[in-house]
């Protein structure tokens, strides 16, 4: 759709025959100007998915979408709406901060050479150091400045804060909030700790085991969840979402209707909370062993 | 432009620079020899036996073995020049991860690819072309009656396919190193796959030289490829064994019928065929270099 900046429609990616399915058939929509926390587990499709968007990995099944472009059949023009930071910052050891910025520069006639120096200069970053010498947080805020820089209006960013110190990840994820809404971009950022994004999301997306399980804007989200220990009470518009384990008892999410005011020995859900319980939902396992007394055993 | 030859070199510096050296060392070598031959005026002792003429020759003697070393040892380098620095432009990026980043900025990896080939290729070519044509200089001190336009001995080992044989090493360590993705194994590839080539230019070159062969005994500047026999009574050329059916070899007339010849390629199609044979290497090194745009443009960047 035209408001859509990203689409997946049916993709599914086997990386070898015989092998789980990294994608298990998803269909998402990332709205234009939305920043959107796609989160999940190891191993739950969220790295694949992104180089799927910038052409890396072509999908076994179904399509994806940049901005009503295939990847695929017209990469340079998919790519000219992308800026993407991976999950292993890919900067050159070699070459200083300044060399990065003419590179990029050199093969990008779009690029921005000014915004990016102002930005690193509003971290303080030398530009005449080696990348090598750099921190991991540092690398990190380089490669943001090259993307934001980059005259993309699209960010995929992969596990952008996974290296970063708690300081690091909240002026990572405030210049980015900042960069993003500045020009009404869009933004994905994939994690495997929901809070490291949460506040900074607006739309929150769950993979687990290759499939979407929840895909909610995160205003709605909470306010549509409440958490408990224990069983979920027999309430009427509360439904039972899953069983979870917290830290030394079991958790239970629930969804509760949009009209329904406080409930007793239910609490807001965080975004942690809502996550876990949907990767919960259908995996009752490990819960059900320690219900029964007969985890670790 | 400017920029990318700067990031380029700074990026490749060490094996540009290390191989570089040593083929700067080997045009030097080469060049100082043939300064060296020169001063000994070697060209007039060429139909003259005389004492002078033999201290000549006891000075040459002394320089043989670097000759020889030089000689033999510069094609062999500059191909290994050629998969050393051709290898790492697209593995040492996959290997690192480094690849993603122009990758994801441009809009045609050929665009990335292509200048980076080119600047690395073309310092390479200059080095190696540095090499060969002092290697003409060394051979034409050596050689001083014959001009070096004319003159087809050693010509695999020196002169203009130097460099072509060093680019074939070059196009084939890219492809192997933009197809493996790995510069170790890229490396290993790199050099079995362009000495096997490198073999069927020679057998190549070898084959095409034997379909135009003709009597060259008295060209001191020609490719000598057979020892035959010219029968003067019928004009012919044969082998011995076609000789002794007409005539027994003890007969006192065979050896006024026939007359030992060398059947080869004369000096005068030296510019031929030096040129046929870089047009070969030429080609190789094209359809490589071709492959290898293909792979980077269709492979994964990890």
């Amino acid at each position: 759709m035209a408001d859509d900046a990203l689409e997946a429609h049916g993709v599914a990616k086997v990386y070898r025959r015989g092998a789980a399915p990294a994608l298990a058939g998803i269909d998402l929509a990332i709205r234009k100007g939305s920043i959107t926390a796609l989160v999940g587990p190891n191993g739950a499709g969220k790295s694949t998915l992104m180089k799927a968007w910038v052409g890396f990995e072509r999908p076994t099944k179904g399509r994806v979408l940049v901005d009503g472009i295939d990847p695929f059949t017209k990469r340079g023009d998919a790519l000219a709406k992308v800026g993407y930071i991976p999950q292993q910052t890919a900067l050159y050891r070699e070459l200083t901060v300044a060399d990065h910025l003419d590179l990029v520069g050199s093969l990008l006639p779009a690029f921005d050479r000014a915004l990016a120096l102002r930005r690193l200069d509003d971290l303080n970053l030398p530009t005449d150091r080696q990348a090598s010498q750099l921190s991991g947080g540092q690398q990190a805020q380089v490669a943001l400045a090259l993307v934001l820089a980059s005259g993309a209006d699209i960010f995929l960013l992969d596990e952008p804060l996974a290296a970063l110190d708690p300081l690091a990840r909240r002026e990572f994820l405030y210049l980015l909030v900042a960069g993003v809404r500045e020009r009404g971009a869009t933004a994905v950022l994939t994690s495997h700790v929901v809070t490291d994004v949460e506040q900074a999301a607006d739309r929150l997306v769950v993979l687990g085991q290759g499939q979407k399980v929840l895909d909610e804007d995160v205003a709605s989200a909470v306010a549509a969840h409440r958490i408990t220990t224990g069983d979920a009470p027999d309430i009427h518009g509360v439904e039972f979402v899953a069983s979870f384990l917290g830290l030394g008892e079991i958790m239970t999410l629930v969804r509760v209707a949009p009209d329904h005011g406080p409930i007793d020995g239910l609490r807001s859900a965080t975004l942690e909370e809502l996550m876990l319980g949907y990767l919960a939902a259908g995996r009752p396992g490990m819960v059900e062993r320690v219900r029964s007394g007969t985890a670790g055993r | 432009m400017r920029t990318t030859i700067r990031l380029t070199f700074k990026q490749h510096r060490f094996g540009v620079l290390g191989f570089g050296i040593i083929l700067v060392a080997i045009a030097a070598g080469a060049a100082a020899l043939g300064v060296y031959f020169n001063s000994l005026d070697i060209g007039t002792c060429a139909t003259e036996v005389s004492e002078a003429c033999n201290a000549i020759a006891q000075q040459m003697g002394a320089m043989v073995g670097p000759m020889y070393l030089l000689r033999g040892a510069s094609v062999p380098i500059a191909i290994l020049a050629g998969v050393f620095v051709g290898v790492p432009i697209v593995a040492s990026e996959i290997e690192r991860g480094t690849a993603i980043l122009p990758w994801t900025v441009v809009r045609s990896r050929v665009r990335w690819f292509l200048p980076r080939v080119l600047i690395v290729g073309g310092v390479l070519a200059f080095l190696t072309a540095l090499v060969g044509l002092s290697l003409d200089a060394m051979h034409q001190s050596l050689y001083p009656l014959v001009p070096i336009t004319a003159d087809l001995n050693w010509y695999e080992a020196r002169g203009w396919l130097v460099p072509a044989r060093a680019l074939v090493g070059f196009a084939v360590g890219v492809l192997a190193g933009a197809a493996l993705g790995r510069s170790l194994p890229g490396l290993f590839a790199g050099l079995v796959i362009s000495g096997v080539m490198l073999a069927g230019t020679f057998a190549v070159g070898g084959t095409l030289n034997q379909t135009h062969v003709v009597d060259v005994s008295g060209d001191p500047g020609a490719l000598r490829l057979t020892l035959a026999l010219h029968d003067h009574t019928t004009g012919a050329y044969m082998g011995y064994e076609e000789a002794e059916q007409i005539m027994w070899p003890g007969d006192p007339a065979f050896t006024e019928r026939f007359e030992e010849v060398y059947l080869g390629v004369p000096g005068s199609s030296s510019v031929l065929v030096v040129t046929r044979d870089v047009a070969i290497h030429g080609a190789l090194a094209l359809m490589a270099l071709v492959a290898a745009a293909v792979v980077v443009d269709r492979r994964r960047p990890y």
